[in-house]
C-alpha cells in the first residue's frame, strides 16, 4: 500500500475529506429549509452520539439515559436566558458544567457496580427528569415547555436569521465531539476503558484503576451531549419535558451509535447519517398515515438492521472472498502510521472482538 | 391514621401486580441475561388484551387470562427465538456484543410494540369498565373489589410459578440453570431449551398481570415505560434473577409509590420510586433479600 492511501485511510485524513465534504453540502447539495433542518439535526444527535460512544462504547457501560445531558443542556441555556436574561454562549458553559456535575453524581452511584446497574439507573433518571421538569412548572415551564423569545439575528446572543450557520455550528460540534472521541481512543484512557469493557476483572487486575476510569469516560462523554442539547435549544427555539428527557431521545441517542456500530469510532456517523433523516423523513411524509406509523418503520429498520448484524453497520462484511473484515471494520482506531508499533491499535480490538 | 392504612393497603394491593411481571423480568435476566427493554409493553399488550377480549367477546378479564397466557407465551417463544437467539448465532461474536445487540433488539421491539398499538388504538386511554364493581368498607378502610382480586390472582400465579420452580424437573432445571449454567448443562440440562421456556414463561407472566390489571387501570400505548421503570427497579430491590425477591419488592415499590402520590404529590410517584432505588444501589446493590438463595 503506498503512502497517499495510507494517509488517506488513517481517520485523520478520510476526517478531513469528510469535514470538507459535509462542510460544502449547502453549496451544492441543500436546496431546501427541510433538507438544511434534517441536516443540522443530523449533526446535533451525531455529536450527542459520539459522546455516548465514549463510556458506552468504548467502556461498555451502556446509558440508556444520554438524553439527561442533552436535556440539562437545553434546559439550563433556556432557565437562564428566560429567568435571568443571561447571554446565551454563558448558558451553554453552565450547562457543561451542570452536566458534568450530574454525570459525577450518576457515576459515583453506580459506576462501582455491575454495568447493568448503570444502563437501569440512567434509563431510569432521565425519565424522572421529565417527570421533574413536568412538575415544577414555575421554573420550567412545566408540560408545555419553555421558548425563547425571539431576537431576530443576534450574534451576540447565539441567535441567527440564517439558518446555514446553524448549520456550520452543528457540524463544528459534531467535527470537534469527533476529534475526542478519536483522541479518547488513541490514549490510555481510551485503551483502559476498552480493557473495562473486554474483562473487567482482568483490567482491574493488571492495575487499571476501574473506577476513576469510567467515571473519567463519563464526564467526558457527558460534555457533547449537554452542547448538544444546548445547540439544539437555540437551534430550535424551544423545549419541552418529553424531547429533552422523553424515552424517545433517551433511546435514540443509543441506538444510532448501535446501528453504526457501537465502539467503532465512525459508528455514530453512519448510525446518525442513516437514522435521523429517516426519523425525519417519516415524520413528514407518512403524517397521512395513522399515528404512530413512522416509528413502526423506524422500528422495523432498527430490528433488520440489528438483526443481520447485531454490532452495528461497520461491522458487516461486504463480500465474502476477503478473509479480512473490509476496512470500515479495522480498529476504530484506525492504523497508525508506524504500524509495527505493538500498542493500543494492535491489542485491544483482538480482545474486545474475542473476550 | 385511616389515610395511612389505606394508603399501605393500595400499596400492597397493585404492588402484587408490580411483583408478578417483575419476577418475569428477573426469571428472563437470571437465566438468560437479557434486560428486556420491551417488558413493560408486553405489560400493555396484556391490558389490551384483556380489552379487547372485552370489548369483542364480553368476556371477563378473570377468563381472559387464560388466552391472555397462552399468546403471551406464544409470543415470548418468537421474540426469543428470532431476535435473541439471534445475537447468539452470529459467527465471531463476543458474549458482551450479543448481550449488547440483546438490548437494542428488545429496545426496538419496545418502540415497535407500543406503536404498533397507537396505530390500532389510538392514544386515548381504555379500560375494561364494571367488571368487579363493588367497593367494600374494612373499618373506613375503603378497598375496590377489582384491585382485591388482582392482588388474590397475583399471589395465586405467584404461588403457581414458585411450585412449579420447586416441584417440577423444569423448574429444577432452571435454577439449576440460575445457579451455574456450565454445570447445570453438563449433567445433562439443555440451556437453549431453559432459555427459550423461561423467557415464555416470564413473557407470560407479564402478560397475566397485564391482563387483571386492566380490571381497574386504564391503558394507553405509552402505559409501558412507566410499568418498565417499576420493573426496573423492583428487580433490582430483589436482587437481580431473584424470583421471590422480586415479588416482595414488588409489594414494597407499590407501597412507596401510593405513599408518594397521597403524602407528595401524584405525579410525582414515580420519583419516589427513583430515590429509593439510588437507597437500594448506594446500600445493598444485591438486593435487600439477599443472602438466601439466589433463584427461588
Amino acid at each position: 500500500m503506498n503512502p497517499v492511501t495510507r494517509v488517506l485511510r488513517s481517520t485523520g485524513g478520510l476526517g478531513l475529506v469528510v469535514l470538507v465534504l459535509v462542510a460544502s453540502l449547502p453549496l451544492w447539495f441543500i436546496q431546501t429549509n427541510f433538507v438544511l433542518s434534517v441536516a443540522t439535526l443530523t449533526l446535533i444527535f451525531m455529536a450527542a452520539s459520539l459522546g455516548w460512544n465514549v463510556i458506552s462504547g468504548f467502556g461498555g457501560q451502556i446509558s440508556f439515559g444520554h438524553s439527561i445531558f442533552f436535556g440539562l443542556g437545553a434546559y439550563t441555556t433556556a432557565i437562564l436566558q428566560v429567568h435571568y436574561h443571561l447571554n446565551a454562549y454563558l448558558g451553554v458553559l453552565v450547562g457543561v458544567v451542570v452536566a458534568v456535575a450530574l454525570a459525577v453524581l450518576l457515576g459515583a452511584v453506580t459506576l462501582r457496580l455491575r454495568g447493568i446497574y448503570f444502563s437501569l439507573a440512567t434509563f431510569a433518571l432521565t425519565l424522572v427528569f421529565a417527570i421533574l421538569t413536568g412538575h415544577y412548572e414555575g421554573f420550567t415551564g412545566g408540560e408545555v415547555g419553555l421558548t425563547l423569545p425571539l431576537l431576530g439575528d443576534a450574534p451576540g446572543q447565539f441567535s441567527f436569521e440564517n439558518k446555514v450557520t446553524f448549520y456550520w455550528i452543528a457540524m463544528i460540534l459534531a467535527a470537534l465531539a469527533f476529534v475526542v472521541t478519536w483522541l479518547v481512543l488513541r490514549s490510555r484512557l481510551g485503551l483502559q476503558l476498552r480493557a473495562i469493557q473486554a474483562d473487567q476483572e482482568a483490567a482491574q487486575a493488571s492495575g487499571v484503576l476501574v473506577f476513576r476510569v469510567k467515571l473519567t469516560g463519563l464526564v467526558i462523554s457527558a460534555v457533547p451531549g449537554a452542547v448538544a442539547g444546548s445547540v439544539y435549544m437555540q437551534y430550535i427555539g424551544f423545549i419541552d419535558p418529553d424531547s429533552a428527557f422523553g424515552a424517545t431521545l433517551a433511546t435514540q441517542i443509543a441506538v444510532i451509535a448501535f446501528v453504526g456500530g457501537a465502539g467503532k469510532l465512525w459508528g455514530p456517523v453512519v448510525g446518525a447519517v442513516i437514522l435521523v433523516p429517516l426519523q425525519q423523513l417519516l415524520n413528514s411524509s407518512l403524517s397521512a398515515y395513522p399515528a404512530g406509523f413512522n416509528l413502526v418503520v423506524y422500528a422495523l429498520v432498527v430490528l433488520v438492521i440489528l438483526w443481520i448484524e447485531p454490532r452495528g453497520i461497520m461491522s458487516m462484511r461486504i463480500g465474502r472472498r476477503r478473509p479480512r473484515p473490509p476496512r470500515s471494520a479495522a480498529p476504530p482506531g484506525g492504523p497508525d502510521p508506524e504500524p509495527a508499533s505493538p500498542d493500543a491499535e494492535a491489542a485491544v480490538p483482538t480482545s474486545r472482538n474475542g473476550g | 391514621m385511616t389515610t395511612l392504612v389505606q394508603t399501605l393497603v393500595s400499596g400492597i394491593l397493585v404492588g402484587g401486580l408490580y411483583g408478578l411481571f417483575s419476577s418475569g423480568l428477573t426469571l428472563i435476566f437470571g437465566i438468560t441475561r437479557v434486560i428486556n427493554f420491551a417488558h413493560g409493553d408486553f405489560v400493555t399488550l396484556g391490558m389490551y388484551g384483556a380489552v379487547l377480549l372485552f370489548a369483542s367477546a364480553g368476556l371477563s378479564p378473570l377468563i381472559g387470562i387464560i388466552p391472555v397466557a397462552i399468546i403471551s407465551f406464544v409470543l415470548g417463544l418468537i421474540v426469543y427465538r428470532v431476535i435473541v437467539r439471534r445475537t447468539l448465532s452470529v459467527k465471531g461474536i463476543s458474549a458482551v456484543d450479543a448481550q449488547h445487540g440483546q438490548l437494542v433488539l428488545t429496545l426496538a421491539v419496545s418502540i415497535l410494540i407500543s406503536n404498533v398499538l397507537l396505530m390500532i388504538f389510538g392514544p386515548s386511554p381504555q379500560a375494561v369498565q364494571g367488571v368487579l364493581p363493588a367497593v367494600y368498607n374494612v373499618f373506613g378502610v375503603y378497598i375496590a373489589q377489582a384491585r382485591l382480586v388482582s392482588f388474590v390472582i397475583a399471589l395465586v400465579v405467584f404461588g403457581l410459578l414458585y411450585l412449579a420452580l420447586q416441584r417440577t424437573l423444569y423448574g429444577k432445571a432452571i435454577r439449576a440453570t440460575v445457579d451455574d449454567r456450565d454445570m447445570a448443562s453438563m449433567v445433562g440440562v439443555d440451556p437453549n431449551k431453559v432459555y427459550a421456556v423461561s423467557f415464555s414463561v416470564g413473557i407470560m407472566l407479564t402478560g397475566i398481570a397485564g391482563c387483571v390489571l386492566a380490571t381497574y387501570y386504564p391503558v394507553t400505548p405509552t402505559t409501558g415505560a412507566g410499568f418498565l421503570i417499576i420493573a426496573f427497579v423492583t428487580v433490582v430491590m430483589g436482587g437481580l434473577g431473584n424470583v421471590v425477591g422480586a415479588f416482595v419488592a414488588g409489594l414494597l415499590v407499590g407501597i412507596i409509590q401510593q405513599v408518594t402520590a397521597i403524602y407528595v404529590a401524584v405525579d410525582l410517584q414515580d420519583v419516589g420510586l427513583f430515590l429509593v432505588f439510588v437507597l437500594v444501589l448506594v446500600l445493598r446493590p444485591q438486593g435487600i433479600l439477599a443472602g438466601r438463595r439466589a433463584s427461588a
